[in-house]
């Protein structure tokens, strides 16, 4: 079933667009590898399902809804940067996503923060970059969202934190939710992939099922990222 | 928006206690110094007064810098990724400045008729408050209610300005500039708007007779009248045009 329409969307910076007449669509249950190089359009993409930033032209449909409040409600998003405010402590930002998210699983945050070696009176400020990638992950899919955005999740996560991240992703994957994931660690990410787009200069350029562009081209999506963007 | 409003304030109650502490320890010595006449009296007042002032002009940066945080920083991604509406976001932020503002007008009153008792005791020919007209208090409540809506207008176009700067204009090289020069442009409209609704008003703001005076109810439905429009354009602006 279809969870998000992205019909002809644009996206213009003062100098460039970001997204040019992007169109795609994204189904219920699966999870997505939102692929490409640096400055291709992908987190524009994600902030925009996100309701963080509004299309020059085009329209994003969520679950029959135009970005707003009604979409947010059922949007979970993972920005790289830290959003998070560093005066808080983990336990405040638990308190603020169980105040401001209907959907927040407070028992789940609390699990997840103690599985990925996190202290509920460690204060924001304090922690590592690593540290707040778990963090953020792990509020963000505490919350039992249909549509989990994830950018750049690995960011500054060592490799065996990394195996953990992974984990907690599936984990929180369901027939009923969608995870879309960017990353530049193509490798890792891709036996977790249901579908692949790759986007480059603000458009979809190759969009599939993992297994099928496996099959097709038989070499695996880390080679398939490796061959698209060689000159990139 | 009530749940917004609390994690404002978590990030500010010390700062806010720590701010009532310094006056009441500056007023208890400013009173008993008064009491005992001391010869540095008005040099004490005038630093009393000083501090009282930083105070107020730390407070309102503060005000200000609530709302660029949540524009210019990261952390309003996560503010603005929660469910509520641009409006709501606004108005949690406005409804603490006002309780803020009415909290400080309140203490600012406590300890005025604290202190103003206390001296009377030891000074009684300062009795003044018989001596007032009638009106003349009612009249002074409604004139610092109009401060106040002067200054969450102020703080409301300022937020234009801010909101302008991240939707309409984020797409535009010098869209900081062109919201600056927007402010100014805003503050004369809401400045021209006012004086021309208060022409058709039957009187002027006071009407004085000596310390007696009165300030006409239209006064107040124009100031709400400019806060309701700025609210609603900034709250539309903030709802569906952000670009964070």
């Amino acid at each position: 079933m279809e969870l998000l329409r992205a019909e002809n969307v644009t996206k213009k910076y003062i100098t460039k667009k970001a997204l040019v007449n992007l169109s795609v669509t994204i189904e219920e249950g699966k999870i997505y590898g939102l692929l490409g190089p640096n400055g291709c359009g992908k987190t524009t993409f994600m902030k925009m399902m996100a309701g963080l930033i509004q299309p020059s032209n085009g329209t994003i449909e969520i679950n029959g809804n135009k970005i707003g409040t009604k979409t947010k409600e059922i949007v979970s998003f993972m920005p790289t940067s830290n959003y998070l405010p560093k005066w808080m402590k983990i336990k405040q930002c638990i308190g603020y996503f169980h105040d401001l998210f209907e959907d927040f699983d407070i028992k789940k945050a609390n699990d997840m923060i103690v599985f990925m070696g996190l202290k509920e009176d460690q204060k924001v400020k304090s922690l590592s970059t690593g540290m707040l990638g778990r963090l953020k992950l792990s509020l963000a899919l505490s919350r039992n969202a249909k549509l989990f955005v994830l950018d750049e999740p690995f960011n500054g996560i060592d490799p065996i934190s990394r195996e953990k991240t992974i984990e907690v992703i599936l984990n929180a994957c369901n027939e009923e939710n969608t995870i879309i994931i960017s990353s530049h660690l193509v490798k890792e990410l891709e036996r977790i992939l249901d579908e692949v787009i790759f986007m480059d200069q603000g458009n979809v350029i190759v969009t599939g099922n993992a297994e099928d562009i496996r099959t097709e081209k038989g070499m695996s999506i880390d080679e398939v990222y490796r061959e698209v963007y060689a000159n990139a | 928006m009530l749940k917004l409003m609390k994690y404002e304030w978590m990030n500010r109650w010390k700062i806010f206690l720590g701010g009532l502490t310094v006056c009441i320890l500056l007023n208890i010595d400013i009173v008993s110094r008064i009491m005992n006449k001391n010869d540095y009296l008005s040099l004490y007042t005038g630093t009393l007064f000083l501090v009282v002032f930083v105070m107020g002009i730390v407070l309102a940066v503060d005000h200000i810098i609530r709302m660029y945080k949540s524009l210019f920083t990261e952390e309003g991604q996560l503010l603005f990724t929660t469910p509520l509406s641009g409006y709501k976001i606004l108005g949690g932020k406005i409804a603490n400045i006002i309780l803020e503002s009415l909290g400080i007008g309140v203490f600012a009153g406590i300890f005025w008729f604290v202190d103003y008792k206390v001296i009377l005791n030891k000074v009684p020919e300062l009795e003044m408050l018989s001596k007032l007209p009638p009106n003349f208090v009612l009249n002074i409540m409604k004139m610092l209610m109009l401060m106040l809506f002067g200054y969450i207008t102020l703080i409301l176009m300022i937020y234009l300005s801010m909101a302008l700067a991240k939707s309409i204009f984020s797409a535009i090289k010098y869209g900081k500039l062109l919201s600056f020069l927007f402010f100014i442009l805003i503050s004369k409209v809401v400045g021209t708007i006012t004086s021309w609704l208060g022409s058709f008003t039957d009187s002027s703001y006071l009407l004085a007779n000596g310390i007696d005076f009165t300030i006409p109810n239209t006064s107040f439905l124009i100031s709400i009248g400019m806060i309701a429009m700025v609210f609603i354009v900034t709250g539309y602006l903030l709802d569906r045009k952000i670009n964070l």
